[in-house]
């Protein structure tokens, strides 16, 4: 019967009557029958607008739902608090493992780097661009190390920052760099907003943002912030879920994000909602060429965007010249 | 850190509509480019008389940054030798400006955009300084036969420029580069760029099929000479320049291979007439 009514909400239905939660309350249900429910501590969608919502305050996007800025950062504090400990491990099996390779050509575009150069991974809780780029500058050590003398080679100088404004994500990454064999010294880790960042101006050679960046609640005021604190000559990278044109593929990857994910996010992380806000954060964020405006407005020149998987994730790079 | 004309201001793009043609035009906006002021409003204002002012805009833009570009490049050919055609040499060059070496990506292609630029760059130098070797050595572009001698002396002065990359055997790397195919068709129009050039200066006029056969012709003759001189162990290249006089005196009894073909053909008619008539056929022609 449920497996009829899922059926008929698919073919049917559009995916936005998801919202209505029908069928997610019904999915639970059968699913954490037993012992195995928990009862999900995360937002509470009904009481959206409460009488502390301020008139001064502007309304952003949540989602698909309308809330206000301060409310919009509160809530995405308390997604990514509930999906911290499970998040590496629901990348994966959301992406079936895919964003991996995105992540690998994302930090292979880096390359090479020398001696010298200030990188500061925004948004990079767990790590994953962070170790990455120390590992290419591992292996870029060995290569060069048989031609020069230098056996500290040009890690010495690199500096990585890993800032996150949720110390969950930023713990959970700390425990990873302890288990992985990366010498860690040029590392460090700051728990900071992005559209603030209490660090100098024109401190950082290269910024990066992997998946970050459509949760934050002004997304020019991060540019912002990108801008000031590189360095002239800096580079601006970041990697995001973005729009796909092609309608079948579209059809496809929808019917996949509002269909599948959220349930799995209810069966390996007991969390249904934070993955619902995930997929449709990911519809709410401008599309390629909206968000190449926005970086260059920000005032970084030759930007240029990259599609990867026929638009579901792309890589926009732009320089503070 | 090297001077460098960096503009401080920040722009901002304004949309503007453009109420004239009823609301869009190819995009449907214009940009403007302002100073970022941030407490400014940004609504839409409903004159856009100055189309050519966005655009003159936007060129100055491009033209800045490929200013940048250009800069990096030229920095970067003179680490070639030690790290190839490569991103590395790009690094190399945009830190010795002051640039932190990241600014490699402004080349997404990587190393061939720095054998491109070197292509170009020598072949800007080649038209420069071609039309006073001409005279020089006295030759008339007018002249017959002159207009071979004129492509020697081009296509021997151009792979002169390779020289360098030759003796440090990065020239090689260079080729296999432009030949991937990604990059063959910018590498093939590169070429045929110059090609044209010489034959300008050689003076060719010609506006019917000759102009392409003629170029393609001394394309080829450019290619194999330079695949010679890539092997050359001889002093000075001499082995090379004898290989091109020998190519240049075969494009030479090509040219008179129409008339050639043309006698060839009249002698051809004549058997055929003969034949018809041994056979016993009659000429139609002259029964009437």
């Amino acid at each position: 019967m449920l497996l009829m009514r899922f059926v008929k909400y698919s073919l049917t239905d559009s995916f936005t009557s998801f919202q209505n939660g029908k069928l997610q309350t019904a999915f639970v249900k059968k699913l954490h029958a037993g012992p195995y429910y928990k009862v999900s501590k995360d937002i509470k969608l009904d009481n959206l607008k409460s009488s502390t919502i301020s008139h001064k305050d502007e309304t952003v996007h949540f989602g698909f739902q309308t809330v206000s800025a301060t409310e919009k950062a509160q809530k995405v504090h308390q997604v990514f608090e509930n999906v911290a400990s499970k998040y590496d491990l629901m990348n994966d099996v959301m992406s079936v493992g895919i964003h991996r390779i995105w992540k690998d050509y994302f930090v292979k575009k880096i390359f090479p780097l020398h001696p010298g150069t200030n990188i500061i991974d925004v948004a990079g809780g767990t790590g994953d661009i962070a170790f990455r780029m120390l590992e290419g500058l591992d292996r870029q050590n060995k290569n060069s190390n048989s031609s020069t003398d230098d056996d500290s080679g040009s890690r010495k100088n690199t500096t990585i920052l890993i800032s996150d404004i949720n110390q969950a994500m930023l713990d959970v990454g700390k425990k990873r760099a302890l288990t992985m064999n990366l010498q860690s010294d040029g590392l460090s880790w700051l728990c900071a907003n992005a559209q603030e960042l209490p660090l100098p101006e024109n401190s950082f050679d290269l910024y990066t943002i992997a998946f970050g960046i459509r949760n934050v609640t002004d997304v020019s005021k991060a540019l912002d912030e990108a801008y000031r604190i590189l360095r002239p000559g800096g580079r601006f990278m970041c990697l995001e879920f973005s729009h796909v044109k092609n309608p079948l593929l579209k059809w496809a990857y929808d019917t996949y994000s509002f269909q599948v994910i959220p349930p799995l996010g209810e069966v390996v992380a007991g969390d249904w909602k934070s993955y619902q806000y995930l997929v449709e954060s990911i519809r709410k964020f401008p599309t390629q060429d909206e968000f190449k405006n926005m970086i260059e407005e920000a005032g970084f020149r030759s930007v240029r965007y990259e599609n990867l998987s026929f638009g579901v994730v792309s890589i926009h790079s732009g320089y503070k010249i | 850190m090297a001077k460098r004309s960096c503009a401080n201001t920040r722009w901002q793009k304004e949309q503007r509509f453009c109420l004239l043609t009823g609301g869009s035009l190819t995009r449907g906006v214009f940009f403007r480019w302002t100073p970022v002021v941030r407490s400014q409003s940004t609504d839409a204002f409903p004159d856009d008389s100055d189309a050519k002012e966005t655009q003159r805009l936007k060129d100055e833009e491009t033209e800045y940054e490929n200013d940048i570009k250009v800069k990096i490049l030229d920095a970067a050919l003179g680490y070639v030798d030690i790290s190839g055609w490569s991103k590395e040499a790009l690094a190399q060059g945009a830190e010795s400006l002051g640039y932190p070496s990241v600014t490699h990506g402004l080349f997404p292609k990587g190393g061939v955009e720095l054998v491109h630029h070197f292509y170009q760059r020598a072949n800007d130098r080649l038209s420069s300084e071609l039309p006073s070797d001409i005279q020089e050595a006295h030759l008339d572009p007018l002249k017959a036969k002159n207009d071979l001698k004129i492509l020697r002396l081009a296509v021997e002065k151009r792979l002169r420029m390779n020289a360098d990359h030759i003796f440090t055997s990065r020239w090689t790397e260079a080729l296999g580069l432009m030949a991937f195919p990604p990059n063959a068709p910018s590498s093939l129009k590169l070429l045929a760029n110059l090609v044209d050039e010489m034959w300008f200066h050689a003076g060719d006029t010609s506006a019917d099929f000759s102009w392409y056969t003629k170029r393609a012709l001394l394309a080829t003759v450019y290619k194999s000479t330079e695949m010679s001189m890539i092997q050359d162990r001889s002093d000075d290249f001499k082995s090379t320049w004898e290989f091109l006089d020998r190519r240049i005196d075969e494009m030479d009894q090509l040219r008179d291979c129409p008339k050639k073909l043309e006698e060839a053909s009249v002698v051809m008619k004549g058997f055929y007439q003969t034949a018809l008539n041994v056979i016993g056929v009659p000429d139609r022609r002259k029964m009437e």
